[in-house]
């Protein structure tokens, strides 16, 4: 039920700042996800909120009461970390029927509500088990499910999928997501997987480098991207480098290595200027010859299949354009009859209106989208 | 004969069948990755080849060579797994050149493989640094490049990426099998992850409970699993129960409740009880209540996912489905409760008889 707030919070280990001025609110009952690379300090926020790492600066709130005097336990919160720390001498379902007992629920009422948490986590049939017997898969579930039977209003998760092979991986994150919403809980769940964190949470806060770097709705944040590094990271896209043109009242061009003009659906940046074009996989287009395509619709460029690639529900190719520039474009497989052979020569087409404009940045390209 | 040949292996630990008759022919040059999963026994045939596990029956042939007695250290095979294990005191290129200086190379010789390798992982300027200087993903590059230093044509890689985050590990995953394809050389990955191994292999293989239970190219196993856990594992799907009610020109119709779907198996015959499966992106869906051929139902949860929107449709009988509309067709003007068709074509309708020990036991992923 819980809202939390933090203002201002700056956390430093040594010369290290792993959260530099970071401020966000979090609203009653929502799903958020805290998404970023290794080291972006996406454990250490949860731990401050947590109680177990207090801020070098800041104020938390929780509730609107600050919490930093607060001790862990007195939180209402209950954190899971990313190494489960659960009881080896324990079965499982006294391991996950000790985090009701530990909120003083009489033992009657935390054996059942830990075999409803076991039933859900798909390990009904392991409660006997001990610990050491389990998978590393099975026992992240197990500590998950000890969070969760805790009935703690506040969950914090560190990672609570990592551990899993793919596929359950997929399966658990949507129950996870209707178990919080059910239950009317806050939920901060730490992750490094976009597809994750844009499937389950109402809100994405995506962190790099102890900062928030766009915090926001999934839909928000794949289809405005506040920044390059964001529009790399969530979502996968193509980056393109290029010079403003001229700017028309809807449209601008832009010309790219080796003066290929493209239109853009932009024209808040100035002629001369150096700009990167962002184009999501999904809207790249392939087609056999330009006669298939509507030529005042789309820029169409023309370029030879460099790599093809099945991933089950899309397949994904890498197109060489006649500038040298690569496109990856994602087709949905139900769209192709078969991924196109290496080496055929093909037309790439996109809309003006499906691509995104940044100025270059200061940094570098690469730098800006170095994800470690 | 093929590259690498594998018959009949049986390995036991104590109680348990870890494998169980596993057979397997590589082809030269082949990229044949083997998923299921975790417990499934897929490490532990990565583990025979490599020699690091001993089983009890069959054998492994390398080269046309039975490799059974060949200690670990003369199989001349790469191996990377999933825990980085570059020895840490020691410089990248020292790492790299440990086996060909073990093995009695010369130091002249020795380096010139070592910069080879090292620029062919892209790590040409690192040679100098330790391990715990590089990120994870280019510390299991340098373990690659290590396992290649052996000389040897085949590549095993057990779970190589497990450790890496999302975004990396799918960069490197395209990398390495760049690099093994311009090498030439015979590749068998261990992964738990179906996307990882259908987008860069040739075969993929399928392990449940220790056996080897479907093969085949990746678009052969996606579009048309032979086996009802192949068609859950390698991406979801909807498992709807089934009856077939008609002959149809190459195929058959299926009923679910008051609904018809056409199929393209022609294996069935008249009512029989099916699962029937259909994957959620291979379904489209419309406002509408009414027509043929089509799964009648209510909207119940729409999710934003970046590329597709997914739909949770409540069909007749209560059962749940997934859709998912990619939003490059063009987005729908659904809304949460609105009454829906769902269309999907004939072959995308995958039939399978009812499994023994129930649907749920049979789709179980460990």
């Amino acid at each position: 039920m819980p809202s939390v707030k933090l203002v201002d919070i700056v956390k430093r280990f040594g010369s290290i700042t792993a959260i530099n001025r970071l401020s966000m609110e979090i609203p009653d009952e929502e799903y958020i996800c805290i998404l970023g690379p290794t080291g972006s300090g996406k454990t250490t926020l949860l731990k401050l909120i947590a109680g177990l790492t207090i801020p070098d600066e800041g104020e938390i709130y929780i509730d609107d009461k600050p919490a930093i005097a607060v001790p862990a336990e007195e939180r209402g919160a209950v954190y899971v970390p990313q190494q489960y720390a659960l009881f080896p001498h324990l079965t499982v379902l006294e391991n996950v029927a000790f985090g009701p007992l530990a909120h003083g629920v009489n033992e009657q009422e935390a054996l059942r509500t830990a075999r409803e948490m076991l039933e859900m986590m798909k390990l009904g049939h392991r409660a006997d088990s001990k610990i050491d017997e389990l998978s590393g898969g099975m026992q992240q579930r197990a500590a998950l499910a000890r969070g969760l039977a805790t009935k703690a209003k506040l969950l914090l998760l560190d990672e609570p999928l990592g551990a899993l092979d793919a596929r359950l991986r997929v399966e658990l994150r949507y129950k996870l997501r209707k178990l919080a919403k059910d239950s009317g809980v806050t939920t901060i769940h730490v992750t490094h997987d976009q597809a994750e964190a844009t499937a389950i949470s109402d809100r994405i806060a995506v962190l790099r480098e102890g900062r928030i770097r766009q915090y926001a709705t999934p839909f928000h944040i794949y289809m405005k991207p506040q920044s390059l590094f964001v529009a790399h990271f969530v979502g996968g896209a193509n980056f393109l480098q290029g010079v403003v043109v001229k700017r028309q009242p809807e449209e601008s061009v832009l010309e790219l290595h080796q003066a290929l003009r493209i239109s853009v659906r932009d024209t808040t940046h100035l002629p001369a200027e150096e700009v990167v074009v962002v184009i999501r996989e999904d809207r790249v287009n392939i087609a056999e010859s330009a006669e298939q395509v509507e030529p005042d619709r789309y820029n169409i460029i023309e370029g030879e299949i460099q790599s093809s690639r099945f991933l089950g529900d899309f397949v994904n190719h890498q197109i060489r354009l006649a500038n040298g520039d690569i496109l990856t474009s994602k087709t949905p497989t139900q769209r192709l009859e078969k991924p196109m052979p290496v080496g055929k020569g093909v037309v790439v087409y996109f809309k003006p209106s499906d691509t995104m404009v940044y100025s270059y940045p200061p940094i570098g390209l690469s730098r800006e989208l170095r994800v470690l | 004969m093929p590259h690498v040949r594998i018959v009949g292996l049986t390995k036991r630990f104590g109680s348990i069948t870890a494998l169980e008759d596993v057979n397997l022919d590589i082809r030269e040059k082949e990229y044949v990755s083997v998923i299921g999963p975790s417990g499934c026994g897929k490490s532990t045939l990565i583990k025979c080849i490599a020699g690091i596990v001993a089983p009890d029956e069959g054998k492994v042939f390398v080269d046309a060579h039975a490799i059974g007695n060949v200690p670990i250290q003369h199989r001349r095979i790469g191996y990377v797994f999933q825990e980085i294990a570059l020895f840490p005191h020691m410089k990248v290129f020292e790492n790299v050149s440990y086996g060909p200086r073990v093995q009695g190379q010369g130091p002249q010789s020795a380096k010139a493989l070592v910069e080879e390798l090292l620029n062919l992982v892209k790590l040409g300027g690192r040679a100098d640094s330790f391990p715990l200087e590089l990120s994870g993903g280019a510390q299991q590059k340098v373990a690659v490049a290590r396992a290649l230093a052996s000389g040897s044509a085949l590549l095993l890689l057990d779970e190589p990426f497990g450790a890496l985050d999302a975004k990396v590990r799918a960069d490197l995953r395209y990398e390495v099998r760049k690099m093994t394809a311009d090498l030439g050389l015979t590749v068998l990955h261990v992964t738990h992850d179906q996307e990882e191994a259908m987008s860069i292999s040739d075969r993929v293989v399928i392990i449940k409970g220790g056996r080897i239970i479907e093969a085949g190219t990746p678009i052969e196993l996606y579009l048309r699993p032979k086996m009802i856990f192949t068609a859950n594992f390698l991406g979801e799907a909807n498992f709807l129960e089934a009856k077939v009610v008609q002959e149809a020109p190459g195929g058959c119709i299926v009923q679910i409740g008051d609904m018809r779907l056409q199929s393209l198996d022609r294996t069935r015959r008249v009512g029989e009880e099916v699962i029937i499966a259909i994957r959620p992106e291979f379904m489209s869906i419309a406002e509408g209540s009414g027509g043929e051929n089509c799964l009648m139902g209510r909207v119940v949860g729409i999710r934003f996912m970046g590329y597709a929107v997914r739909y949770e449709v409540e069909i007749a009988g209560g059962r749940t489905i997934y859709v998912e509309h990619p939003l490059c067709f063009g987005e729908l003007e659904i809304e949460l409760l609105d009454e829906v068709a769902v269309t999907t074509s004939p072959h995308h309708v995958m039939v399978y008889s009812m499994p023994e020990l129930g649907l749920e036991k049979e789709l179980q992923l460990e």
